[in-house]
């Protein structure tokens, strides 16, 4: 290494400021694909990543849907998990205490059924003050009721985030669905009641037909789809956003690359969520970073500040 | 992990045999656990194939690998030529347990189920325990392996479906000419099948353990795609099993 990309290396700074929280590192995991983190702890130590975004957590335990609840599609995948989870209850007790102690930004994301859920959810985990971020699951397409009601109708989100908002000062993110006509009066919504920020963007709602089967794939018809095939979208979505609405976004979809996480700096986003490229790639969390912070290097770019929004 | 291909052929129709060398951890392999094998660079082919170990060798740092081409990614995965790397996970999964000390002990196999339970045999037989497979097949085209469970087996029964090869029917109808029922058993291959022995089993009043197969996203644990029912709940193939006590899964 070069004296002078030596001394860039030590002034590179990596640390993302949203708001109302700061991580060592603008990577996250995405909920759903990560657990709680102790499978992936495995193979690296959490702390290499800026942030864990934990399994979304409903107030009763579920099952989820019947298999088969993946599948493969070109260029990404099909899922109808359903939320399968233990309950607001378990987790509490016996996950986030774990996760909490591996020195790493903790995101909690909550989905209800009803408004009174989310707000009973978000004091639950905001007393245990082990959460650094709650997400609110308004856009989980794989859940009958709730879920993406209240993720497609501005006027219906607002009153669930001014209701979140008023029972807990934990800083408040919420991921929005990519299944609208126009994100941007969502944006406004969740940013108006109080939202500190917004992740974007969910599953796109697809299918799959088994030819040999002549039936679809998934045991529920439809799943989200996610993975490099949605990157574009999602991409157009923050820009959307960003142009918008003036919170700290986080960008996810699609994303497997320092260079697909630097695409979403430049059109606003503050920080990254990684989901399916951990199922190709166990160690993608933590490359990701070490990606970024290698093309940093490379062009002098001395903190993430100089590129953010630099595209719009 | 990358692993390097030293050979690479068709045992039968559209099933392929993958062996494999390269640093890995042979000595912890247990039978029944598998690999999550990547197919490309990962972006068109977004979610690992997973496949079970079928055979290790650690003196020779070599596993085998049998898998069907179903699709677009295991057509991909099957144009793989000798010397090219290949980019895999694991060993995974939780495997057979083994006895304690020396039993007669009844294997079930069907189709691309057999794989695994080479490994499994080989195990037992090398700890002293008598081992009597059957293996069953669609038809005698799509046999194979018969000649490496013969090396360790007190007897091999074949069966197919339409009777070309052993006995015709299922590998229940085949269990007539074991010439013990055994005191433990074991089972890969498709759900009939393994509902089938988990019955028989039931029946017999033998402990068994059976394989499971399900579509898969991570291999690890975390995404909980892959799941079964059991009598304590929800459990995750790829992490709680694929193998699991019989009278556990409710199939």
């Amino acid at each position: 290494m070069s004296a002078k990309k030596m001394a860039a290396k030590m002034d590179t700074d990596l640390t993302v400021d949203l708001g109302s929280v700061t991580m060592r590192n603008p990577v996250l995991t995405a909920s759903g694909c990560f657990g709680w983190g102790r499978e992936y702890s495995q193979y690296y130590p959490l702390n290499q990543l800026g942030g864990v975004c934990a399994k979304a957590v409903t107030v009763s335990p579920r099952d989820g849907n019947s298999v088969p609840r993946v599948t493969e599609v070109t260029a990404g995948m099909l899922n109808a998990i359903g939320l399968a989870n233990p309950g607001i209850a378990e987790v509490l007790n016996s996950e986030l205490p774990w996760l909490a102690a591996q020195d790493v930004c903790v995101w909690v994301n909550i989905a209800g059924a009803a408004l009174e859920e989310y707000c009973q959810l978000a004091e639950a985990v905001a007393d245990t003050q082990l959460a650094d971020v709650l997400e609110l699951n308004v856009s989980c397409p794989n859940v009958k009721q709730g879920g993406l009601a209240f993720g497609t109708d501005p006027a219906v989100l607002k009153r669930l985030v001014r209701a979140v908002r008023e029972r807990v000062n934990t800083p408040l993110f919420v991921k929005l669905s990519p299944n609208v006509t126009d994100i941007r009066p969502l944006a406004e919504a969740a940013v108006e009641a109080g939202a500190d920020g917004l992740t974007l963007v969910n599953t796109l709602r697809g299918m799959a037909v088994d030819v040999k089967a002549r039936q679809p794939v998934l045991s529920t018809v439809h799943g989200g789809l996610s993975g490099p095939a949605i990157k574009p979208v999602a991409l157009s979505m923050v820009y959307q956003t960003a142009k918008t609405v003036d919170v700290p976004i986080v960008g996810c979809g699609g994303i497997t690359s320092g260079s697909d996480a630097l695409e979403f700096f430049m059109v606003g986003a503050g920080a990254v969520q990684v989901g399916t490229a951990n199922f190709t790639d166990p160690w993608a969390g933590p490359r990701i970073v070490r990606e970024i912070e290698e093309w940093m290097l490379q062009e002098g770019v001395r903190s993430l500040d100089e590129i953010r929004g630099i595209a719009l | 992990m990358d692993m390097q291909v030293v050979s690479h052929s068709c045992v039968a129709p559209g099933v392929w045999q993958m062996e494999l060398t390269g640093p890995f951890a042979y000595g912890a392999v247990q039978p029944g656990q598998f690999l999550q094998v990547l197919v490309g660079n990962g972006q068109t082919h977004v979610l690992r194939r997973p496949i079970s170990i079928g055979h290790v060798c650690s003196l020779q740092e070599r596993l085998t690998l049998v898998y069907k081409v179903v699709g677009r990614g295991t057509h991909e995965l099957s144009q793989l030529k000798a010397g090219t790397v290949v980019d895999v996970l694991g060993p995974l999964g939780q495997g057979y347990p083994l006895p304690q000390a020396s039993e007669d002990v009844v294997v079930f196999g069907g189709g691309l189920g057999i794989p695994p339970l080479r490994q499994l045999v080989e195990a037992l037989h090398d700890a002293g325990n008598r081992v009597h497979v059957i293996l069953g097949w669609a038809s005698g085209q799509d046999a194979f392996w018969i000649e490496h469970f013969s090396r360790c087996a007190e007897q091999v029964i074949p069966a197919t479906d339409d009777g070309t090869l052993g006995v015709h029917g299922t590998v229940i109808d085949a269990a007539g000419q074991l010439s013990t029922i055994g005191q433990r058993v074991y089972a890969c291959g498709p759900k009939p099948m393994l509902y089938a022995v988990q019955q028989w089993a039931a029946a017999a009043g033998i402990p068994a353990w059976i394989s499971l197969e399900e579509r898969m996203a991570c291999g690890v644990g975390a995404c909980t795609g892959c799941v079964c029912q059991t009598t304590s709940g929800m459990q995750r193939v790829c992490a709680d099993g694929p193998v699991f006590r019989a009278d556990e899964v409710i199939l």
